[in-house]
């Protein structure tokens, strides 16, 4: 159990080692870049918002 | 982004605005990792008439209606983007306003407000996400605390700082 408990733990930390690079990386991109990235979260949020009555408009890069 | 910026930076040589900076959350992305927001928020400078008494933004909307671009709720449209001008209505945002860094959006010149500015002013608004915006300032190592110390100081916002800053350990 002791064992098992320490690998979870691990594990734990690996993901949260990852998910903190991810972040690290996301934080270098070049500010056009981060806005892409912006607008891609905003496709993901819009329908969950809009099902919520929150009118939201994804913006249009082009 | 690049035409909306290219419309602000119109406005300001047209003096419709003295001057503007990026503020909000897209301000925040700029020295963070890029998180959901929809609006893109300004902050701006309008020359005013030496009696008026409030801040108005009307020759700025006069401008962009004439410009053919439409309200959104609370923003204007401008090139696709949901921009919300902002006036600097208190010293402190008139400093950050004052101070924003000059960058270039791909080859567009553009102001972001500072980070150390940006962590004031969310202390001063004082909403929610304005404190979760301070923590990721911290989380990511984006503050100049010395200069961050000397604005909280100069606009009587230590208190709420260390308040802040000390539910976050």
């Amino acid at each position: 159990m002791e064992a098992m408990d320490r690998q979870f733990s691990v594990k734990e930390a690996g993901t949260a080692y990852a998910k903190e690079g991810h972040r690290k990386a996301l934080r270098t991109l070049s500010y056009p870049e981060k806005v892409k990235v912006v607008v891609e979260l905003q496709r993901i949020a819009a329908p969950v918002l809009r099902a919520r009555g929150r009118a939201v408009k994804v913006w249009d890069l082009a | 982004m690049k035409k909306a910026l290219s419309v602000l930076n119109q406005l300001e040589k047209s003096r419709i605005i003295e001057r503007y900076a990026i503020g909000g959350a897209m301000a925040a992305t700029f020295y963070v990792e890029p998180f959901t927001t929809f609006d893109l928020d300004v902050f701006v400078i309008v020359p005013q008439t030496p009696s008026a008494m409030f801040f108005s933004l009307s020759s700025v909307y006069e401008a962009l209606h004439a410009m053919g671009y439409s309200d959104e709720k609370e923003c204007v449209l401008i090139e696709g983007i949901p921009v919300q001008f902002l006036p600097a209505y208190n010293p402190l945002l008139e400093e950050a306003l004052a101070q924003a860094q000059d960058l270039l959006y791909e080859d567009v010149p553009t102001r972001v407000l500072l980070s150390e500015h940006l962590a004031a002013v969310a202390v001063q608004t004082g909403r929610a996400k304005d404190r979760m915006r301070v923590q990721m300032f911290l989380d990511a190592g984006v503050l100049d605390l010395a200069k961050l110390n000397g604005i909280l100081l100069k606009y009587g916002l230590e208190e709420k700082w260390k308040q802040w800053t000390g539910s976050f350990q």
